[in-house]
Parts: structure tokens; sequence; C-alpha cells
């Protein structure tokens, strides 16, 4: 992306844009985010580890009890409105967590479902999920080639 | 769980007073290895297994150390086939084993049956 | 075990603050962020370097979407190493199935039961 030329008129309205545009207390925020964030792994090391005592989960199987767990927390927390204020406080506190990729999809399934379970929940689930799916994807394909083939010429 | 809970070496087979050394001798190795601070094992019919705790914040090297104790037992006791975990679950259900061991009802066969399903545990990946 | 709930705690949270500055400093969408923290979680778990964080900070390095990029890497290896090249393909949503089966049904249980806020 080039900076384009721009006329005195648009270098002026720059400037005013940045004069009111809203100042982002960045320290208090990612305060905010640590807190919010750091809570919610609290919670599902909590669920961890009571599904290795009470189940027949070791350390390396917790996971998946654990991850689904957590999403059918975040759908509870989404359908009575109340994942929407923990992210007006939290910025990325609520949205990095697997909780936010299950918020995400979950709120989106139930503000389309007017249009229909086909077309409205159905097509629309997957708007943010969409990109993170498609690069994480790519990306774990690009490297688990790369390590792979790496592997097998010997070099690694 | 939070301290070391330190529990006795153990044998499946009762009458064994060989076997009974040789976990005790296992577990005073394991145990010297700086990063660790609690061992439990117990030797069944075929395999020897050894599960411990590693400090928290030698977390990072954990497979190193699992490799590094695997090798030590393996080259010092060539006869025995040796299963290490670190895992928490892997302890607790040993520590668990050991109780139900001290039971004099608890036959060696079912002993042996539970020692296989937790060596089962440990294999699984997912 | 104390320990590894402070650490949860920790890592969790600090992995937060990076997509939060990402969203202040960065001036990126929640999707950017989402994608680039799990494109980081790949590159990361390619290198080896997530699975010891993993081990010692447990929930606080599952829990974030990063892990979501590291367990798609792993199980594309993990398949890659018994199969070969084409193991690549076929291990990819291996560890992931938990997570995205959750969120499709889920969703559509929410879907079902809850009304939206309008």
């Amino acid at each position: 992306m080039g900076k384009k030329k721009m006329t005195p008129e648009q270098e002026q309205y720059k400037k005013l844009e940045q004069k009111h545009e809203l100042k982002r207390p960045v320290l208090k925020n990612c305060l905010k985010a640590f807190l919010v964030g750091g809570t919610i792994c609290l919670i599902g090391q909590a669920v961890s580890y009571f599904y290795m005592y009470f189940f027949h989960f070791t350390e390396q199987t917790a996971g998946n009890p654990t991850v689904a767990t957590m999403i059918f927390f975040s759908m509870l927390l989404t359908g009575f409105g109340v994942y929407d204020h923990i992210g007006q406080f939290a910025g990325a506190g609520s949205a990095v967590p697997i909780t936010g990729f299950g918020n995400s999809v979950i709120s989106a399934a139930i503000e389309h479902r007017t249009e229909g379970f086909v077309l409205g929940v159905g097509g629309n689930m997957f708007k943010l999920a969409g990109s993170v799916i498609l690069f994480g994807v790519f990306s774990a394909f690009a490297v688990a080639l790369i390590k792979t083939l790496l592997i097998m010429w010997g070099v690694l | 769980m939070i301290q070391s809970v330190n529990p006795e070496p153990a044998a499946v087979r009762r009458n064994s007073g060989k076997d009974h050394e040789l976990a005790e001798k296992i577990k005073k190795e394991v145990q010297a290895v700086p990063a660790i601070y609690d061992v439990a094992v117990i030797k069944g019919k075929r395999e020897v297994l050894v599960a411990y705790k590693v400090k928290h914040m030698q977390r990072f090297h954990m497979k190193r150390i699992e490799k590094e104790i695997k090798e030590k037992l393996e080259k010092k006791y060539p006869k025995e086939t040796f299963i290490v975990s670190s895992d928490f679950k892997i302890f607790i259900e040993v520590l668990e084993l050991k109780k139900r061991m001290k039971d004099k009802d608890y036959s060696e066969k079912d002993s042996e049956e539970r020692l296989q399903k937790i060596i089962q545990f440990k294999k699984e990946l997912t | 075990m104390l320990a590894m709930f402070f650490w949860a705690f920790i890592i969790g949270g600090l992995i937060c603050v990076v997509g939060q500055l990402m969203f202040d400093v960065g001036r990126m969408t929640p999707g950017h962020t989402m994608s680039t923290l799990v494109v980081v979680g790949a590159i990361l778990g390619g290198f080896g370097v997530y699975e010891p964080l993993i081990d010692f900070a447990g929930a606080g390095a599952t829990i974030p979407i990063t892990s979501f990029g590291n367990s798609l890497v792993n199980g594309a290896l993990q398949e890659a190493d018994q199969h070969g090249l084409v193991g690549v393909l076929t291990g990819m949503f291996e560890i992931t199935s938990s997570g995205i089966s959750a969120a499709v049904v889920f969703s559509f249980i929410g879907a079902l039961l809850f009304k939206s806020k309008g």
C-alpha cells in the first residue's frame, strides 16, 4: 500500500480526524484483557483437572472434553446475552480464548435464526470462524508440508 | 497432590522379594534426578511402570526429561521393559492401585489387569 | 498442581494481552486478530515450541485460539509420520475435531433454544 498523494483538503481532513478520534486507553484495555483472559484459562484448567480426577482422561487427552465444555459454557453465556457484556469490557480477553470462537459461531447462529435454519443459520454461522479455519488450515498445511519434506530429505 | 506424596514402591507379585528390591532401587534412581520431586514405581509381570512428577519450572523440558529417564533406566536394567510417564492422571491412578493392592482380597490378577489398563491410558495420544 | 493454575492464568492472560495490542495498536479487527493468532500458533507448533508451553501452562496454552493452529499442525504431522505426505491432509482435523464439532453442535442447539436479542 503506497502513500497516495493527498490534496490539501484531504490532509486537513486527516488532521481533523486524528484530533477527534477516540483515544484508546491501551494500558487499561490490556489490563482488562489480561484479567478476563487469564480467568477464562483458569476456569479451563479447573475443568481439565475435573475431567482428570473423575473420568479416565490423562493430561494429553483431557484437552478434548475441556474444549467442548468451554464451548458449552460460551453457548450458555451467549444465549443469555452475557458474553456481549464481557466482550465490551474485556475486548481481546473474551475474543482470543476458544470461548470467543464459540461465541462468534453461536451468536451468528442465534441471530440469523429468523431467516430460517438452512439459509439463515447454516449460511451465516461461519462468518468469523471461516477466516480462522481458512488461515489456520492453510498455515498448518504449509508448516506441516515443509516440516515433513525436510524430515523426508533428512535435513531435520 | 500439591506436595510430594512419596509413595512406597510396590511390586505386583507379592511374594517376590527380588521384585520389591528392584522397585526400591528404581525409585531411588529416579528420585536422584533433580528435576523430579515425586516418584511412584510399580513392577508388573512384564513391565515396570514409573510415574513421576516434574518440578513446575522444569516442565518446559518435560519431553527431554522423559527421554533421559527412560534411557538411564534401560541402560542400568536392560532386562526390564520400562514405561515412564510424567502425567498427573497416571500418577494418581498408580497411587489408587497401590492402595487397592494393600487389601489382601485384591488378587494379583486384578492388580496386573489394572496395571495394564493404566499403561493403555499412557499410550493414548488423543 | 497449584503452580499450574498460576501459570495458566498468567500465560493465558499474556496471550490475550497480545491480542489486545493487536486490537488497539495494530487497529486490527477481531477477525484479523484471531486469524493471525491461529497462524502464529501453527508456526510455533511447527517449531516444536508450543508443546512445551502446553506442558508448562496447561490450559493457559490450550484455551487461547493459538492452540487451534498448533493442534492442526500436530494432527497433520502425526498422520504424515505414519502415512507419508498425504497424511498432512488427512490428519489435519484429527485433534481439533472436538472443538469444531462442539461449536457446530452447540450453535445449532443454541439457535433452537435461544431468541436473538434484536
